[in-house]
């Protein structure tokens, strides 16, 4: 083909790249936060043995994963133009419903995969029904859950570029921005990959080390 | 370890990325559009009047019209490809598509990347507001927020232009038009020709100041297809001499061409 690449651009556009990359690690540690709190709660009353917990904990996850993100991102974006809420925070709050609502379906099976003869045991050993829960059921389950977390997690990452449509300079967008300044298309794109690449590298592997390292084995004391 | 397999991945997408666009050219584009009796044109689909969807879901403006034109001339059929942002010059450099005509405003740093023909079109930029606004020219952009298509030499001619305004910039013109409709900005700036398409479409917003820049437009072509080139610029400049850009120009913008398309000597 008649084009020949010129990789100084990345050099040139290093300043925004970083600034870029910075944003999108900002946006999905955040979203990640909000997902994780959302999430885990929705899915423990989404297992939980109230009919009403359940109700509002399926409403909540269908009406969340049924729609799809970008529409979340316009949603939350133009919806709330009357509280002013920044682009950025919009992106956060889009990503934490939309992914919170998988980390809540991954949780309510992990929760319900928990062999129930360990509840029974718990509670026949004298143990509240709330310490069954959080000393011994949950500590499995979310063992269970770590490596679909992790999955989800790296997920994320990705899923905030689109945050890019609501204006928020994350890399995505930043790409856009150096191909509209130098049409140097396909040297801003794989320029972008390359660092999406080292960011869900690394931040998927950190999650599956902290999550079977730090959560599951304080349970061990029992 | 990491620096290996990263390294490997890059390779791999640059790799990937040959094998997409690999058929080696050798002839000119010129010559490929005339042995398939066909021009395949790149446009854009969101941009009115230059390049949009009507009512039968079919693309027509003021872009699409030229390369009728063009194609006209050069004895052949036409078939368009609708191209965005990022697609546009990788569509074009792979040869998917023979020229980009997409609204494109031609700056030296993109010549970097692809050639343009001669000035077909020159945009003034402005600002959009509500009817209401305060706002009456760019000195009343101090501390304003600015909505513009990002990565545009829109977004460089503000800021130079009016350096303490807000700037916001949006992936794609419609939803830079949402933020100022919505209230989450307070103007709007393009393209004057643009944003009257944009203004007629809901009342209660007007055009204000005086035009700032000049945005000349360009059709796009590969590096090395000079050939092509030269044929375009040649049937720019015979519908300039002939009329037929004046009348079509009047009928997408209503008026006629403050600037002339310029012309050479035939020899």
């Amino acid at each position: 083909m008649e084009y020949s690449f010129d990789w100084s651009v990345l050099w040139r556009y290093r300043e925004q790249l970083l600034n870029g990359f910075g944003l999108t690690l900002a946006l999905s540690l955040l979203g990640l936060t909000g997902a994780l709190a959302v999430g885990l709660v929705a899915g423990a009353a989404g297992a939980s043995a109230r009919r009403l917990s359940r109700a509002i904990s399926i409403g909540y996850v269908e009406l969340a994963r049924n729609v799809p993100l970008l529409v979340h991102m316009y949603l939350w974006y133009l919806g709330l133009t009357a509280l002013r809420l920044p682009a950025f925070w919009c992106g956060v709050l889009a990503l934490a419903l939309y992914s919170g609502s998988y980390v809540a379906e991954i949780v309510r099976s992990g929760i319900q995969s928990v062999p129930a003869g360990q509840t029974d045991a718990a509670l026949a050993l004298g143990l509240s029904s709330r310490r069954t829960m959080t000393r011994v059921v949950y500590p499995q389950a979310l063992r269970i859950v770590a490596p679909s977390l992790a999955g989800l997690f790296s997920q994320l990452i990705k899923d905030s570029s689109l945050a890019s449509v609501i204006s928020v300079g994350e890399l995505t967008f930043v790409a856009g921005a150096i191909e509209g300044d130098t049409f140097r298309t396909f040297e801003a794109y794989i320029g972008i990959s390359v660092l999406y690449l080292i960011a869900v590298t690394a931040v998927s592997r950190a999650a599956l080390f902290g999550l079977r390292g730090r959560i599951v084995e304080p349970a061990m004391r029992y | 370890m990491k620096g290996l397999t990263t390294a490997f991945f890059v390779l791999l997408a640059v790799a990937m990325l040959g094998a997409v666009v690999a058929p080696a050219r050798a002839e000119d584009a010129l010559e490929a559009i005339k042995a398939r009796h066909k021009l395949i044109a790149g446009v854009k689909n969101d941009t009115p009047p230059f390049g949009y969807l009507d009512e039968k879901n079919e693309v027509v403006g003021f872009d699409i019209d030229l390369v009728h034109e063009i194609a006209k001339a050069l004895g052949v059929e036409v078939e368009f490809v609708k191209v965005t942002s990022p697609t546009r010059v990788p569509l074009l450099v792979s040869g998917n598509v023979d020229l980009s005509a997409a609204s494109m405003t031609h700056t030296r740093e993109r010549e970097g990347a692809i050639d343009f023909s001669i000035t077909y079109y020159t945009g003034a930029q402005t600002l959009l507001v509500p009817a209401d606004s305060a706002i009456k020219g760019l000195k009343d952009l101090a501390g304003k927020t600015v909505a513009v298509q990002q990565g545009t030499t829109l977004e460089k001619t503000l800021a130079q232009a009016a350096p303490e305004a807000k700037i916001q910039p949006f992936r794609d013109y419609t939803t830079a038009w949402l933020a100022l409709r919505q209230g989450r900005a307070d103007a709007f700036t393009g393209s004057y020709d643009v944003l009257r398409g944009f203004a007629r479409e809901a009342p209660g917003f007007q055009i204000v100041g005086e035009k700032f820049s000049l945005e000349p437009f360009g059709i796009g072509v590969r590096h090395g297809d000079w050939q092509l080139r030269n044929a375009v610029n040649a049937v720019l400049q015979d519908l300039w001499t002939s009329g037929r850009y004046q009348e079509i120009y009047r009928k997408w913008f209503q008026v006629d061409p403050d600037m002339p398309i310029e012309t050479w000597p035939k020899g």
